[in-house]
């Protein structure tokens, strides 16, 4: 079916939808924040996947990157305060290699591959859905360490509310947001407005290592951003089964662009907006069987203003703009009870400008499909048998060539439950992430690209163990999964000619690991977590050293273990519905900053302290945070520091 | 059972804790006790890639004396690390028993290291508030030498010596600042917006020579020049423009100290491959001001533009890099070259091949028959080419291994 066709298809099944709202369904699944957490809750129940869940986005201060940091497989690349970029990578992938889908929209760039988790703040996100090693069918990349999905807030009922939070450094934040429901329709609309100075200490080496007598601690300048978020959603209820749900978002932040803290850009500003839009229906045919189309565009533009050349590049001014356009036609029936057959059907357009002052631009499209199809068997009522296979098809343009690929990947999974209690799942997957339009036509003037670039691609497997159990006043579980991957024809930048750095696909490695989570919650008022992640990252390209293969920026350890004191309810007398402490030590091991293994990067440990207070049947929160109260000055990035100990607290009302 | 589980998940925390740090990087393998001679007590070899970097000294055969001498693992890593990805040692050796290191981008800082302990003694940022990326250091006395600063400032005055695109006056004993040498004066009558890009320097008892590049500040090239100042009170005498060549970054001087010769890459003008029209070098007589005597265009030698290295093997004969070039699977598509080019007869030979920029500086200490290129295929090595006098050529050496723990490819020279 062509493009246009599909979206026809699409808004009239949207409007038909509105035109008969007749009956109500259930428009949204509330689960309170105790709920058992390592029950299976995603797409795809033979993944090892985690669900976060909306109070635990909404800890004061917080962002998303650092939510996704305390879970089981995530390492997270922050380079400043909340508003300054900041990556995910699951099992020791780059970012590139990790898809993050928001409402379904892929939202990696096309320059470098990244996700940048800072424009995904988490005030309006309903849930996180982590998979780690393996994507489900609704990812349009199965990426190589997995995928994240971010999914909004969805109207349930009628309502006006906002909220405000304050901080440490200069953090202020307003958000204000009414719902509007009837029957079977239902809209809503917010919008936040935050602002950062970012102004936090940190000690200033002067780049002399060798010499601590010059150290200084200063604040760190030009780090202040100003941002405008907002979100509109509605969703209408189908007659006959289904709905169509339509978001948009719009996000539009002015900052400073600090470059490297040793030598800080002072006048260098960056603005970003991003303006995401989807239309999703869903559409019953039949009693077994399930369509689904959406369409999405998304459009982000970055504008770096460099008057003084504080940056490094040469260019004063440089803007990038990328639009994508992505219909998405998905179907799943049940062919007996059994066997439940899916597939789907997507086809992407991007497009990549770059414009800069004083030297050439770029001008790059991309058209890619995907055709998918999976299958689920359960031959017995404790076995799931699960197969994936999808085929992208692309091509891309641009100034120094045409390129063209098949490019095919796939898993089998399966589960066992031979109790209750008790499941084992595990994995196989073929999967591959096609080179940007930046990689292959060249993101800045000495970076050139590379038209003959292939895909990488990542092998790997897990086996993992789920359990949980009761026993009169406390509840555990447990989950410990095992993996490994190998990735090839991996893209690194290489010297090519005498003025510039291409991308080839040169180098290879190899990912074991461990993850451990675990859960207590004991007598209704104790609730204990653990997030372990080991992982051995090692480069295995011919001719690597074998005194010095880790990749650079992995940790092999990653702890975060959490205790939580709550009461529900707490206090009646004041409608105090629940009340939370709730202490989160983050540690992540020592990591080497280079590939010769001679940088390294010491150990972060952090202690978070979050208190949470719901009153009035939930229509009042009140939440504050103690952050990084141990004061570690440790960085993620070396020469980009981060906030110190800071403060947070915050109120959200909702009428 | 479950609960089971948790106690013994929490059990391989606290063991995972105390067990999976990075490895701790090998131990500088200290400094050497080596006497100093009229070709000096060895090299100095810059392993690096363009990450981090190793600094290995040799004795005057080429010999490793001492692996690591010092490192980027040399100290804690804070918000930089002890040394960056980009560092070279000075194109003029300095006396004493002290090392001299120069972190050009975006540390900006000399590193003054005890020869004989590996011990720095001393650092000092020539940042001035801004990336000034220093790229040359060169000794004029025990409380003068001076750092070249390829970058400007385009908001200067909010320090002391801010300005950039100078020469910086420094007294090593401090280390301090003392005083600037501005050069943006040596340009007039070009594009007012070059600018001068001072690089690599060299002296001798009356002058000092400087090498600019000459880029505008978004890189369109100029012509490059090279500009020789009294060395006693630093004004400048004299300006020669190279020929018309452009992005030099090359210099050396000949033994006797009568020529100065160049190498240029050719200028980049928003393309990845430089203009071959302007790449080649230059050879400038310094007897008497500054005269240009020859200039050898790259397109009429190998066809590849000249690297970033210069050196003399004899008053007469020039050792020149050239740079290959790689296809779009990563494949040595034109090789690296060292050629020989003989002052006298204008004819020049091919020393050595490789793959493609695999080849960095060349360095021949002191006139004392050996010359040294660094060959950074493979494990790396440094190449060692022997001068015969009688004959007038070189003889490829041997390739001499750097036997380090530490996996990094010798890019650039210096002495010691």
């Amino acid at each position: 079916m062509s493009r246009p066709l599909i979206g026809t298809f699409t808004a009239l099944l949207s409007l038909s939808g509105l035109a008969t709202p007749a009956r109500a369904e259930p428009l949204e699944v509330h689960v309170e924040g105790d709920a058992p957490r390592l029950e299976p809750e995603g797409r795809d129940e033979t993944a090892a996947s985690e669900v976060i869940r909306r109070e635990r986005l909404m800890a004061s201060g917080k962002s998303t990157a650092e939510v996704l940091g305390e879970r089981t497989g995530v390492q997270i690349a922050r380079t400043g305060g909340g508003s300054e970029l900041a990556t995910a990578s699951l099992r020791g992938a780059s970012s590139a290699q990790t898809p993050v889908y928001v409402a379904g929209v892929r939202i990696n760039d096309d320059v470098t591959g990244t996700a940048d988790l800072s424009s995904i703040p988490p005030w309006m996100l309903h849930r996180a859905e982590i998979y780690r090693g393996a994507a489900p069918l609704a990812a349009d990349r199965l990426g190589l360490g997995g995928a994240v999905f971010l999914e909004p807030l969805l109207p349930r009922d009628s309502h006006v509310g906002g909220g405000y939070e304050i901080g440490s450094f200069g953090h202020h934040a307003a958000w204000v947001g009414g719902a509007s429901g009837r029957g079977a329709t239902s809209a809503m609309f917010s919008a936040r407005y935050a602002v950062a100075d970012n102004d936090y200490d940190f000690v200033d080496d002067r780049g002399t290592r060798f010499d601590e007598t010059d150290d200084v601690e200063r604040p760190r300048p030009n780090a202040d951003s100003v941002q405008v978020d907002t979100w509109a959603v509605a969703r209408v209820a189908h007659d006959r089964g289904g709905s169509s749900t339509v978001v948009l978002s719009a996000l539009d932040r002015e900052q400073g662009v600090t470059g490297l803290a040793v030598r800080p850009a002072e006048e260098s500003r960056g603005r970003s907006r991003r303006l995401l839009a989807a239309v999703r229906t869903r559409a019953l045919c039949g009693d077994e069987c399930e369509l689904q189309l959406q369409t999405s565009v998304l459009r982000t533009t970055l504008t770096i203003s460099d008057p003084r050349g504080e940056l490094g590049g040469i260019a004063a001014l440089q803007s990038t703009e990328g639009v994508r356009l992505s219909e998405e036609l998905r179907a799943r029936i049940a062919l007996a009870e059994e066997v439940t057959v899916g597939g789907s059907l997507i086809q992407s357009f991007d497009r990549l400008g770059i414009d800069r002052t004083a030297s050439r631009g770029l001008r790059a499209r991309r058209s890619d499909s995907r055709l998918g199809a999976e299958l689920t068997v359960e031959p017995l009522r404790a076995l799931t048998l699960y197969g994936l296979g999808t085929l992208t098809v692309d091509a891309t343009r641009g100034p120094n060539g045409d390129a063209d690929g098949a490019h095919p990947a796939g898993r089998i999974g399966a589960r066992v439950m031979p109790t209750p209690w008790l499941a084992v799942f595990g994995n196989v997957s073929r999967s591959v992430r096609l080179p940007t339009l930046g990689e292959r036509y060249g993101a800045a003037p000495a970076v050139s690209g590379n038209p003959a670039l292939e895909e990488e691609r990542g092998l790997g497997g897990d086996l993992g163990v789920r359990a949980a159990g009761s026993a009169e006043s406390v509840h555990a579980e447990v989950e410990v999964v095992g993996f490994a991957r190998w990735a090839e024809d991996v893209i690194a930048f290489r010297r090519s000619s005498v003025g510039s750095i291409q991308p080839f696909n040169v180098e290879q490695a190899r990912f074991l690991g461990a993850e451990i989570a675990g859960l207590v919650d004991a007598l209704s008022h104790v609730r204990g977590e653990l997030a372990l992640t080991l992982t051995d990252p090692r480069r295995t390209t011919d001719g690597a050293p074998q005194n010095a293969d880790l990749l650079p920026y992995q940790a092999r350890l990653l702890a975060v273990p959490s205790l939580e004191l709550y009461a529900k309810p707490a206090l009646p007398a004041i409608e105090l519905d629940r009340a939370s402490l709730r202490a989160v030590l983050y540690h992540r091991a020592s990591r080497v900053a280079d590939a010769a293994g001679l940088i390294l990067l010491p150990a972060r440990t952090t202690l978070d302290l979050e208190l949470a207070l719901e009153l009035f049947a939930r229509r009042l929160n009140v939440h504050g945070r103690l952050a990084n109260i141990t004061d570690d000055r440790s960085t993620d990035v070396i020469g980009l520091p981060l906030p110190g100990r800071a403060i947070y607290a915050g109120a959200s009302l909702w009428l | 059972m479950v609960v089971r589980l948790f106690g013994c998940a929490l059990g391989c925390t606290v063991t995972a804790v105390l067990g999976c740090g990075a490895p701790e990087p090998p131990e500088p393998t200290g400094g050497v006790d080596v006497d100093a001679t009229r070709c000096g007590r060895g090299l100095v070899v810059v392993s690096t890639d363009y990450q981090s970097t190793n600094v290995s000294l040799t004795d005057r055969d080429g010999q490793v004396l001492s692996s690591s001498f010092i490192s980027s693992a040399s100290a804690t890593t804070g918000l930089s690390a002890p040394l960056g990805g980009d560092v070279v040692a000075p194109t003029t050796v300095t006396s004493g028993d002290q090392l001299v290191l120069i972190d050009r981008f975006p540390a900006a800082v000399v590193t003054w290291v005890d020869v004989g302990s590996g011990e720095v003694t001393a650092q000092l940022s020539v940042a001035t508030g801004f990336a000034s990326n220093p790229q040359d250091y060169l000794e004029l006395s025990p409380r003068r030498a001076l750092v070249s600063r390829f970058e400007q400032n385009p908001d200067p005055g909010r320090e002391a010596f801010d300005e950039g695109g100078d020469l910086l006056v420094v007294d090593p004993s401090g280390p301090t600042i003392t005083d600037r040498v501005g050069l943006s004066g040596v340009l007039d009558g070009l594009d007012a917006e070059l600018l001068p890009r001072p690089g690599r320097m060299v002296a001798t008892a009356e002058r000092v020579f400087v090498l600019l590049s000459v880029y505008s500040a978004s890189f369109a090239p100029g012509p490059s020049q090279l500009v020789a100042l009294s060395r006693e009170d630093l004004s400048v005498e004299s300006v020669v423009e190279l020929g018309g060549l452009e992005g030099c970054v090359g210099l050396a001087l000949s033994p006797d100290e009568t020529r100065i010769a160049v190498s240029c890459s050719g200028g980049f003008d928003g393309a990845t491959e430089p203009d071959l029209e302007r790449s080649g070098f230059a050879v400038v007589s310094v007897d008497d001001g500054l005269e240009v005597t020859d200039v050898v265009p790259a397109a009429g030698l190998t066809g590849r533009p000249s690297a970033y290295s210069v050196a003399f093997a004899a008053d007469d004969v020039l050792l020149v890099p050239t740079f290959g070039q790689l296809d779009g699977t990563g494949e040595t598509e034109s090789r690296d070259e060292l050629i020989a080019w003989n002052a006298t007869t204008r004819q020049h030979v091919e020393l050595a091949a490789g793959e493609a920029f695999t080849f960095g500086e060349v360095r021949c200490p002191g006139d004392c028959g050996d010359c040294f290129m660094t060959d950074a295929e493979g494990r790396g090595a440094l190449r060692q080419f022997r001068f015969n006098p009688e004959s007038g050529t070189l003889e490829d050496g041997v390739r001499l291994g750097l036997e380090s723990e530490i996996d990094l490819p010798p890019r650039y020279l210096g002495g010691y």
